[in-house]
């Protein structure tokens, strides 16, 4: 379906709730930052630039149409990228263990000597939580409402 | 255009899917741990390229030596030499050339600044000597062999973050291999990153793109196999 510019307002809202419901704060400021950086496009050409000699490159704030996109993509990247980047990594270390057939246990950490207080905790992460129960089924609903939008995924150019 | 009921639809299906608890786990991670994953994912392709050279690859403990019960990946940058905990690199070797490949560890530049590089190749006598005197790994051709900057994004990486990376290289020596891999690609980056100095750019490079990782491991495996030849 092809929406207009008020139906992607409308979206975008509903997303944004959805973030802010769930607290998704790093998310949020993902979607501030992109929406203060806007679009750099090239200007035509003109004979007025020209004569004047200066950049034609401008910037302009983004459409709802262009942040619904983006949008979209960021989800993407979070509910069907990351879980994958879980996968690979288990999968491709796997092999380089020996035992290979043990199952590889993945863990980040940071030191605590360099945080203050318990602050090494929002470094601290395991591989299975890349990988939440019921992440396999993202995928698919994802690839759905890109569908459905004619957002077309697998180009996530910017 | 669409009609009010496709976009009642439409709007059902997003909500449904962000309210499941799967999504609600994944949605609020914070963007240090999908950085932090994407330097790892990166580092296990590394690890595959250099296999694919006929390299020997093998896990290693800082603490605990070969084939650790549990990897350990950096958090956040830190020291090569530290053995707070059992952080984990891979040990290679290809021909009579011994390397270790690192994630998240910082060197010193030629100016004496220390920059963290997200995924590097160091020559494993120097990395020995850096954990032996709890020492600083340099930035210099022969100690830092390749270097990856990775960036795991959002949204479509601006130029800002590949000039923060040349800047970085250039206060590093010449070194075989400079790369840049991010995520999701972007026209404006790749752009930026096609002169003849600045890093090779892998942009879009993920899981779910075979193409991109053949690609990329295929580069590091030339790479290796050139320099494992190299008397």
């Amino acid at each position: 379906m092809v929406v207009s510019e008020a139906d992607a307002q409308e979206l975008v809202g509903e997303i944004l709730q959805a973030l802010k419901d769930l607290d998704c704060r790093d998310l949020l400021g993902a979607v501030e930052e992109t929406r203060r950086a806007g679009v750099v496009e090239g200007v035509q050409s003109s004979e007025v630039l020209t004569r004047s000699k200066v950049g034609t490159s401008r910037r302009r704030p983004l459409s709802e149409g262009e942040l619904l996109r983006l949008l979209i993509v960021m989800l993407h990247e979070r509910l069907v990228v990351v879980p994958q980047l879980g996968l690979a990594v288990r999968s491709k270390l796997q092999t380089h263990m020996q035992p290979s057939t043990e199952p590889l246990d993945i863990v980040w950490s940071a030191e605590p000597s360099f945080l203050p207080g318990d602050a090494a905790v929002a470094y601290e992460f395991d591989v299975n939580d890349l990988l939440p129960q019921g992440w396999v089924e993202l995928e698919d609903l994802v690839a759905q409402v890109g569908k459905a939008l004619q957002i077309n995924l697998e180009e996530r150019n910017g | 255009m669409a009609s009010a009921a496709e976009l009642v639809s439409i709007k059902a299906k997003i909500n449904g899917m962000l309210r499941l608890p799967a999504a609600k786990k994944l949605l609020q991670l914070n963007s240090n741990t999908c950085e932090r994953a994407y330097e790892a994912y990166i580092f296990a392709l590394c690890c595959q390229a250099t296999q694919e050279a006929s390299g020997k690859v093998v896990l290693t403990g800082v603490q605990s030596g070969p084939n650790p019960h549990k990897v350990v990946f950096r958090g956040a940058p830190g020291s090569m030499a530290s053995k707070a905990q059992d952080f984990v690199y891979a040990n290679c070797t290809i021909n009579s050339k011994t390397f270790e490949i690192h994630v998240d560890v910082e060197y010193q530049g030629t100016s004496g600044s220390l920059h963290e590089v997200d995924v590097s190749f160091c020559d494993r006598g120097h990395a020995e000597q850096v954990r032996d005197s709890s020492g600083t790994p340099k930035a210099s051709r022969s100690k830092l062999i390749i270097a990856i900057e990775c960036k795991y994004y959002e949204k479509a990486p601006g130029v800002s973050v590949g000039r923060t990376f040349v800047g970085l290289l250039d206060d590093c020596g010449a070194m075989r291999l400079r790369l840049f891999a991010s995520n999701l690609p972007s026209t404006k980056l790749q752009q930026y990153l096609a002169g003849s100095k600045r890093p090779k750019p892998f942009l879009g490079l993920n899981p779910i793109d075979m193409k991109a990782e053949d690609r990329f491991r295929n580069v590091v495996q030339q790479e290796l196999r050139q320099w494992a030849q190299a008397v």
